[in-house]
């Protein structure tokens, strides 16, 4: 379904005579492969219906062209946005692209309007860019199709003009009209209830700019400590690394997956999740091997197995019995890195002690995980034989559980003794994050303690107000049978680029301009900070989020909020920042697509990877802790989890199944561009419960069948796919699906791991034909 | 730098190609009826015969050995995909026991069973297919449809 919008359709006579000059190429070309050289004579007419003789308009030279980074995900491609008059672009003949990924795909060209006029925009990724080389995933590589143009039927979803609720309806109104409504709104509350009665709930992944007016506004201004970022109701999602390395903050660098020579992924499908680095893994270095965790054999985990790693198929939430029992397999074999243990470890006879307990020994392990012990015995050998040059990177899928912090500190620490860090093709890492991530973080209210989990606020009634910034609450909140309620009876702001389901709850509604529409500040994992220039204007009355934080914000009578421009806001975010303070607006204008690398000191980029010779150079200190050291003492908390806690607890003869969530390559976060995209969602057109044979059979559930997941919060529905991709006894599904009726968070249970507070999406759940 | 690199330099150095059976397309022929690719004996299931179409572009003909939609020939059979991946323009292997297309490069498998559409991997869009015609027991390529074929902005062969 490409874009018949963005075709020119040749007249016949157009069609003749390109042909007889492609029949000579061909000709040509036929002679130089060998074949018999023949003819050309012009094509019928009735062969040029179907697509045939169809051209894609291609920018010309002259087009305006502007610097972006991928509007998804924490990799943050470069790409090149071109924008020109429709007619007055190029249709070559024949190959134009002859080098490696030159070449404009369809996908990557979409009809919209500027300055009056009816143009196409090609979103093409960067060849010159440091972070992609040219490459793109199939998210980056659509881009382009999620673009507003009335024209296209995806306009009718998005939001265009600001909207109040009057009389129980949702009404249009002018900007004037919907910020003094709200003003006064949430002025009452606060004067009746306090400031902590005012809830924010902030995607973090929107854009940095945004993200500072608002924390602005909602702890200097208002004073309110309910908030909740991410978009979830917690935040804390890289204490296992931190408490070994003294910072969350990612450590490597793009080329280290060209150089490593093993990548080890735990609760990261790294192929799906991060497609660009791991393709150039594949494309650059193919002698690497995997060791992958994780309870589905998914492509990547097929890659591991066929190019000689190891696949541990483990049941979800034992990752922490995995790699204590990797570690204990190690020191064993005395094999670890003696040098830099002695050298920058501290805490190791604790964790010596944690890890030769009896039950992280190979055989009891592999009946706690599920993973047979010569696979676990395998994973050890390739540590071994490729220590000091491993990546090791973990997310979300050994986070969001009970076990949080446990599977996060063992997989980092399984890296860490092995000196995996501050080197060429080596780290310990987490592997994702948000690219919109706020640089200032304005101080707290004193009241923050009594506020941490929002979802408590809502249930004791305290919080009377949601403003949900940038984040789809309705797909990320967990039980959402019990909070969707409280949410809507709350007075609900929703600021947003699209239609959701909290239109139907919301009271205000603002409509937020979005990547393209406005400048934005993005930055990637490997800490490259660069801007999205504004290429098109925004539909209808959207306007800039932080634009309407301070609109807001005058209007309740703050001070403070008198910004005129994106660029404004960005020297009050360096201001408060230590680190990207030399960052002009006018230094990243100059850097394009590759940007600046933080931390930016002296004016001089950060460095290429932390922990190693080159950060000690740069930053004074080879480790963020205040002694200089690696951390591993904390092991101690691991030892002291016991088997089956928590979610297993509750496996029972009503819910005997584990469910699990986990991303899909396709979809984006809360699917806000899913369906603008034909080709690509038709690949999950719903969201399918992979479930293994041994489970169906019993159920009587055959591949296709309609399901129904439930758990003692709720139910949702999936499709099944019955396979022994998934270990058996546990079930996965895709979280954030952006269909009614599909969404896992139905199911999922509101509390939190007992040391990160982290959020938990593994719960115990049964499953019936539906 | 592959990126530098001209896409049949950077893979004949680097990953390796699955080669698909390589028969026929030496009558590299056209008439008013597209351009010949083989005769429909020379074209058996689980053996695909490559060939070029557009010129300089490979493209794979191949018989599902069950009628398909789009199909050709005594069994509506027969069908031809460009086999240029759309990601970054690696020419894709063939697996015939998944009836599939696999890049070699980034692996993005594409379905036969599902018209050339991409099933798992980076690749934006699936693999345009060739349009077919059966003369006299011989088997012409007519044109692209979900086009254009890696490398081009036109449909026209």
């Amino acid at each position: 379904m490409k874009g018949e919008m963005n075709k020119t359709s040749a007249g016949s006579e157009t069609i003749d005579g390109k042909e007889s000059r492609i029949g000579r190429r061909e000709f040509v070309g036929a002679g130089i492969a060998g074949g018999l050289g023949a003819i050309t004579a012009p094509r019928p007419a009735a062969a040029a219906g179907g697509g045939a003789g169809e051209c894609l308009e291609l920018l010309p030279e002259n087009a305006e062209t502007f610097n972006a980074t991928c509007q998804y995900c924490m990799v943050q491609c470069g790409y090149k946005v071109s924008a020109w008059e429709r007619g007055t672009g190029r249709t070559p003949e024949g190959e134009y692209a002859k080098a490696f990924g030159e070449w404009i795909s369809p996908t990557m060209i979409a009809p919209a309007e500027k300055g009056g006029k009816n143009v196409y925009i090609a979103v093409v990724p960067d060849q010159d860019c440091k972070v992609n080389l040219g490459g793109h995933s199939v998210r980056g590589a659509t881009n382009a199709q999620t673009l507003f143009s009335k024209n296209l039927p995806s306009a009718a979803k998005r939001l265009t003009q600001p909207m109040i609720r009057k009389n129980g309806k949702l009404i249009e109104v002018g900007w004037d009209e919907a910020i003094a409504f709200t003003a006064e709104n949430l002025k009452r509350i606060r004067d009746e209830h306090g400031p902590d009665a005012l809830g924010l709930i902030w995607g973090d992944w929107l854009f940095s700019l945004p993200t500072h007016a608002m924390l602005k506004l909602w702890f200097t201004a208002i004073g309110s400590s309910s908030h909740a970022g991410n978009g979830w109701f917690f935040d804390e999602e890289s204490s296992g690394v931190s408490h070994a390395l003294g910072s969350g903050t990612r450590s490597f660098t793009e080329e280290d997956f060209e150089k490593t020579e093993l990548l080890v992924t735990a609760g990261t499908n790294l192929w799906a999740d991060g497609t660009v680095w791991y393709n150039r893994m594949l494309q650059n270095n193919p002698g690497a091997k995997q060791i992958v965790f994780d309870p589905r054999r998914t492509g990547m985990a097929r890659h591991a197995e066929q190019g000689g790693g190891v696949h541990l198929m483990l049941r979800p939430g034992t990752d922490y019995v995995l790699a204590t029992a990797i570690i204990q397999e190690i020191l064993r074999r005395d094999a670890w890195d003696k040098v830099f243990v002695d050298t920058w470890v501290t805490g190791f006879d604790t964790l010596r002690k944690v890890a030769m307990m009896d039950r992280f020994f190979l055989k009891n392990a592999s009946r706690v995980t599920g993973v047979p012990v010569d696979k676990i015995r395998k994973a050890a050998d390739l540590m071994i034989a490729h220590k000091g040059k491993t990546m090791v990177l973990n997310e979300k899928g050994i986070m969001h559980q009970m076990a949080a912090f446990e599977n996060q500190h063992a997989v980092s620490v399984m890296g860490l003794i092995m000196g995996n860090v501050g080197k060429p093709g080596a780290c310990v890492s987490r592997a994702g994050g948000h690219p919109g991530g706020t640089w200032s973080w304005p101080s707290e209210p004193a009241s923050r303690g009594e506020n941490l989990d929002i979802l408590q606020g809502l249930r004791a009634g305290k919080v009377k107000a949601i403003w949900a910034f940038g984040c789809n609450v309705y797909k990320q909140l967990p039980d959402l049978g019990t909070y969707r309620k409280l949410i809507g009876d709350t007075f609900f702001i929703v600021q947003d680029r699209i239609k959701t389901e909290m239109n139907e709850d919301a009271d205000v509604i603002f409509p937020a301009a979005t990547w393209g529409e406005t400048n934005i500040v993005l930055t990637s994992v490997t800490r490259r900070v660069r801007l999205t220039q504004k290429f098109m204007d925004p539909p209808g009355a959207a306007r800039p989020d932080w634009r309407i934080v301070a609109d807001v914000a005058k209007a309740m009578g703050f001070d403070g909020f008198d910004w005129h421009s994106n660029r404004d806001v960005w020297d009050e975010v360096r201001a408060a920042s230590g680190d990207i303070r030399d960052v002009t607006w006018d230094l990243l204008l100059e850097r394009g697509t590759n940007g600046v690398r933080w931390p930016f000191i002296d004016g001089k980029d950060g460095p290429d990877r932390f922990y190693g010779k080159e950060m000690e150079a740069r930053m004074g200190k080879r480790f963020f802790k205040n002694d200089n050291k690696v951390h591993v003492e904390e092991m101690e908390l691991v030892g002291k989890l016991a088997e089956n806690s928590f979610e297993w607890a509750e496996v029972d003869g009503s819910y005997p199944l584990m469910a699990f969530d986990f991303r899909l390559n396709e979809l984006w976060n809360t699917g806000y561009t899913y369906w603008d995209k034909p080709e690509v969602s038709a690949r999950h057109p719903d969201a399918e419960l992979w479930i293994h044979p041994d489970d169906a059979a019993p159920r009587g559930i055959s591949q296709g069948d309609k399901v129904v997941l439930r758990s003692r919060q709720g139910s949702c529905e999936a499709i099944a796919k019955v396979t022994k991709d998934v270990i058996a006894g546990s079930v996965g599904m895709p979280a954030l699906f952006p269909k009614a009726g599909q969404q896992f968070n139905n199911v999922t249970a509101a509390r939190i791991s007992p040391i990160n507070g982290d959020f938990d999406t593994m719960v115990a759940a049964q499953v019936a034909k539906a | 730098m592959p990126n530098q690199q001209s896409r049949r330099a950077f893979l004949s150095g680097g990953a390796a190609v699955v080669a698909a059976t390589a028969a026929a397309s030496s009558a590299f022929a056209s008439s008013n009826a597209g351009i010949r690719i083989a005769a429909l004996t020379d074209v058996k299931p689980g053996s695909p015969v490559d060939f070029q179409y557009p010129a300089g572009a490979v493209a794979y003909l191949v018989d599902m050995g069950r009628a398909v939609p789009n199909g050709v020939g005594p069994n509506a059979s027969v069908v031809a995909y460009s086999g240029l991946c759309q990601h970054r323009g690696c020419p894709v292997g063939y697996d015939g026991e998944g009836q599939r297309f696999v890049c070699p490069c980034h692996r993005s498998v594409f379905s036969l069973a599902k018209g050339g559409a991409c099933i798992e991997g980076p690749s934006q869009r699936g693999l345009p297919r060739v349009r077919l015609e059966v003369r006299g027991g011989e088997v012409f390529a007519t044109g692209i449809e979900n086009g254009p074929v890696y490398g081009r902005a036109c449909d026209n062969a």
